[in-house]
């Protein structure tokens, strides 16, 4: 029997720089068959290993459509994460999952999406906002807010420029007070602040959001306060976990389990629980 | 005999039994050890006690193991680790709620995504159970679902019933496979007796646990932290429960081995980031009563407690769950 404990070494095959402490890792399954059955949904995350250092979570943040290999972004903040730091393009990583539920994709068709990002949340967004790219013309209106610490913590530079610049998507960039150079043309603020003064139409409109727990919890009561419907907004938890698939028992919120009942929640069903989570 | 017929045979018989079925079998029974009972791996039915009081520890570790090595990472690639399951095992003498123990940590680990460790040993191992006699001070399994004279768990059943005779029970098809057709069919003055020494053990249970039927609302509460004051966060409560299951994941050089963990430390739900959502002792606390008696049952139908006492009994500052649970509704609501 296969041990679900056990992962699939993976090779890297580029990693990019993103801020001064998250590096996108591009991963290739050693094994050519388990890569081409290796299928996932934006929002699903993995577990990945470095020998010695050991296993943490990750969401993945390329898209279903990028065939061929998974992306993983990873900031600097732990023992594993260190370690991935220290490796080097050709390196292997062990890898468990997908695991987790996604974003309800097929719900959001036909409507506007909102994507609200802070920081490193953007991870799981981005996987997201890939595929609703892949099949642009099934949604209408597609919106980005996204803020970071400082003009270099902000994450896929290149790609946020395409998405600003293709011209069917209106991204707006923000940056902490105090985390503006001269030059920034973008918003000075916290994400919070910065959607609350636009004017957002809540009707067929999804708002999916992720970021610093402080973040998240504020962005709620935003959209809150705009109308949205509890029921049309989405947000990705994180949770220390081990194992993923819902027995080491402690990325529980309530009874749900963040790993097999999230990470992707609608604000309606953890409402009662945001006391314990933020 | 029909199947599930209770059977009757005296003390030496059924050690002549014992012997001969866990012959080329681990053996794993209760042992005195500085006069306290232990479950341990043992040499031959002959070290094992018939007569003993709950167990330090339950039977848990010999299936969901205090460590397991999952697999080591080579250079050439991730070797599993077989666990030791190429040998039968025999579990001696389980206490009923010990043995109930295993079916609610089944519905957990050999459910979806089945653990290996786990499911191999649970295949490999009969569990002979012996009913209690008279219930400990600290025990109040009536309260959970549970009896002195309860099966569930078990694949034998014995009772002592007086004249250093045993009635003998079996459970499952596995245990009839293992067992055989032993003793002769017992008679109704004996099934009398069996009924009047099982209520006279259930009587004998003096403690009771009153489940609040709404826990949900006492979680704000500042009874939670009132209660976990004296807490030393040493973990033996839930390292003793049958029920405890969880369990961290961490690399010894290069081998990736799976421990058991505990809700009461503080590194238990603390992120990287320094995030924790459960940062103080009381939000640790709680979430240990919280998962075994709502989250458990919610999500598996069953409480996380088989009601062994054994977190009262060994914890270094005397809390007691019996009287935390059972005082929610009186003084825990908000």
């Amino acid at each position: 029997m296969k041990d679900s404990l056990v992962p699939d070494p993976a090779r890297i095959e580029d990693i990019r720089n993103e801020t001064p402490d998250v590096v996108t890792l591009r991963l290739v399954f050693e094994d050519r068959g388990k890569m081409e059955t290796f299928s996932f949904r934006a929002g699903q995350f993995v577990e990945l290993s470095v020998p010695k250092a050991g296993e943490s979570t990750f969401c993945i943040a390329s898209a279903p459509s990028d065939r061929g290999y998974i992306e993983c972004s990873v900031k600097k903040v732990g023992r594993v994460t260190e370690a991935v730091h220290m490796l080097e393009p050709g390196g292997i990583v062990g890898i468990r999952g997908p695991y987790g539920n996604f974003f309800p994709i097929e719900a959001m068709k036909g409507g506007n999406v909102l994507f609200i990002g802070g920081g490193i949340g953007l991870v799981p967004l981005r996987s997201l906002i890939r595929e609703v790219l892949s099949a642009r013309s099934d949604f209408k209106r597609l919106s980005v807010v996204y803020g970071a610490r400082s003009e270099r913590d902000l994450v896929y530079k290149d790609e946020l420029d395409e998405w600003r610049t293709r011209g069917d998507m209106e991204v707006v960039l923000a940056l902490d007070p105090g985390g503006e150079m001269e030059d920034w043309k973008g918003e000075v603020g916290y994400v919070p602040s910065v959607l609350e003064k636009r004017t957002i139409e809540t009707k067929d409109c999804t708002a999916v959001t992720c970021g610093p727990p402080v973040m998240i919890k504020r962005v709620l009561g935003v959209l809150d306060g705009m109308g949205f419907c509890s029921s049309q907004v989405y947000t990705t938890l994180e949770m220390k976990m081990k194992c993923g698939i819902g027995k080491c028992g402690r990325c529980n919120i309530g009874p749900l389990y963040v790993c097999k009942d999230g990470p992707v929640f609608t604000y309606e069903r953890i409402k009662e629980f945001t006391e314990e989570i933020f | 005999m029909s199947f599930g017929e209770k059977t009757v045979l005296g003390k030496d018989e059924l050690f002549r039994i014992l012997k001969s079925i866990s012959e080329g079998c681990e053996i794993i029974g209760p042992v005195m050890e500085d006069g306290k009972p232990y479950f341990r791996p043992v040499e031959g039915v002959e070290d094992v006690a018939w007569d003993f009081d709950t167990t330090v520890n339950g039977i848990k570790e010999f299936f969901f193991p205090r460590r397991s090595v999952l697999y080591e990472q080579t250079n050439d690639g991730i070797r599993p680790f077989d666990p030791e399951t190429d040998k039968k095992r025999i579990v001696l003498f389980s206490r009923p709620c010990d043995a109930r123990a295993l079916t609610i940590t089944d519905r957990l680990f050999m459910g979806e995504n089945q653990d290996r460790v786990y499911g191999a040993l649970r295949a490999n191992t009969v569990v002979v159970g012996l009913s209690c006699e008279k219930a400990g001070p600290h025990c109040f399994c009536l309260s959970v679902g549970g009896s002195p004279f309860g099966t569930e768990g078990m694949d034998v059943s014995i009772t002592a019933v007086g004249d250093d005779e045993y009635v003998l029970d079996m459970v499952t098809d596995r245990g009839k496979a293992f067992f055989g057709n032993r003793g002769r069919k017992a008679d109704s003055k004996r099934l009398q007796e069996f009924e009047t020494l099982k209520k006279r053990a259930e009587e004998s249970v003096e403690r009771t646990m009153r489940i609040p039927k709404d826990l949900p609302s006492a979680f704000e509460s500042d009874y939670w932290k009132e209660v976990s004051a004296a807490c030393l966060k040493c973990g033996v409560c839930t390292y003793l429960c049958p029920t405890c299951h969880c369990f961290d994941i961490v690399d010894e050089g290069f081998y990736r081995v799976r421990c058991w963990d505990t809700c009461s430390f503080d590194t238990f739900s603390r992120m990287a980031s320094g995030e924790d959502p459960r940062k103080d002792k009381y939000m640790r606390y709680r979430q240990r009563v919280y998962h075994k008696f709502s989250y458990y049952k919610e999500n598996f139908g069953v409480y996380g407690c088989v009601g062994c006492g054994r977190c009262t009994k060994h914890c270094p500052v005397k809390t007691d769950i019996v009287e935390i649970v059972s005082s929610v509704d009186e003084k825990g609501m908000p």
